[in-house]
């Protein structure tokens, strides 16, 4: 696909890259050299340096010819007046704005316009990540088994050795990360606070498993 | 981000402190915001025990600064055993140097890459990404 990016920044800049790299045609567009150097001499699209929402400078991006545009630039102005004139003017079949005032989004409502909110983003994930009980999902095996690594926040008599765990909540713990690094733990191996195990364990042990000797994020 | 995440944990009910170098930065959160802010250099270990790392059961490192935020994560992860740390990072490279240490990392940038690349392969649907 021919791309024109709008913008670039950190965003615009990564974007321009990966999708050239995936075999995209890329133009970009910033009145930045500064911003523009970082894409380095290995980039191999076309680099246009001016005022973004000049008509020449979109011209000269290929606004004409372009399958796709994204307005990824920090200025919410400058990515609605571009996505006005890809729209109404040049109608580019794809237009896609990143938003940074979530408060603009009904103009692009209004106009039928696709956004992203990188902040957005990644506060979403953020969230995911706190509310994930103080563990990491490694790997999931099929629909019932997954592959776990936890803290260790507290143990008890019953279950504070890698072969009592194993016994008690049917899993296998096979590395133990210790002191910074990782090591194959012995059956009678005893855990201590602050270990992480990684675990092969069914799902429906596993949040036994956590509850027993990991904390929960009530969140 | 930052103030975005701040104000969210906050409106849940959480206890959360915010710091910045820069205290202009504050007017960023939202007005229902109703936890501590504290104007700090949170790669400064005496201010971070000011600011409570030591009871701390989170710490967020979402400066915009890849190589602050490592050094936050490291020392919130690495010195006072926070329980649960999260970084930001835009370089998804440099996140080697914190291997082996209990930190979880978010990409923004390549979270934004991501959603660009299934919005431009969609044929012509209007999508809601985030509500």
């Amino acid at each position: 696909m021919y791309i024109i990016i709008v913008g670039c920044g950190r965003l615009g800049s990564n974007l321009a890259k990966e999708l050239s790299d995936i075999g995209h045609d890329i133009s970009i567009i910033d009145h930045d050299s500064g911003r523009l150097s970082v894409l380095g001499s290995g980039f191999n699209g076309h680099i246009v340096k001016g005022v973004e929402f000049d008509n020449d400078n979109l011209l000269d991006a290929g606004i004409d010819k372009a399958d796709a545009i994204l307005a990824v630039s920090q200025d919410d102005n400058i990515n609605i007046t571009i996505s006005l004139i890809a729209k109404n003017i040049y109608h580019v079949p794809k237009i896609v704005a990143r938003i940074n005032d979530p408060n603009r989004k009904y103009f692009y409502n209004k106009l039928n316009i696709d956004t992203i909110n990188p902040v957005q983003l990644g506060v979403e994930i953020l969230k995911s990540r706190l509310t994930v009980k103080s563990l990491d999902i490694i790997a999931a095996l099929d629909k019932d088994y997954e592959i776990i690594e936890l803290t260790v926040h507290k143990l008890n008599e019953k279950a504070n050795s890698v072969m009592k765990i194993e016994a008690k909540y049917h899993c296998i713990i096979s590395g133990l990360l210790q002191n910074g690094s990782i090591l194959l733990p012995k059956k009678d191996e005893l855990l201590k606070k602050g270990d992480r195990i990684i675990c092969t364990i069914n799902k429906k042990d596993r949040d036994k498993l956590i509850s027993s000797i990991s904390k929960e994020m009530s969140i | 981000m930052g103030a975005n995440i701040a104000s969210l944990l906050s409106s849940q009910g959480l206890d959360v402190i915010v710091l910045d170098i820069d205290g202009s930065a504050f007017s960023k959160l939202s007005p229902k915001y109703s936890g501590f802010t504290a104007v700090a250099d949170a790669t400064d270990i005496d201010e971070l025990i000011n600011a409570g790392i030591e009871r701390a059961d989170v710490v967020i490192s979402a400066t915009d600064n890849d190589n602050k935020n490592l050094m936050i994560a490291q020392i919130a992860s690495k010195i006072f055993n926070v329980p649960k740390v999260i970084s930001q990072l835009f370089d998804s490279e440099k996140e080697i140097v914190c291997r082996g240490l209990n930190i979880q990392f978010v990409y923004p940038t390549k979270l934004s890459t991501i959603e660009f690349e299934n919005l431009i392969s969609q044929n012509g649907e209007l999508k809601e990404i985030i509500q």
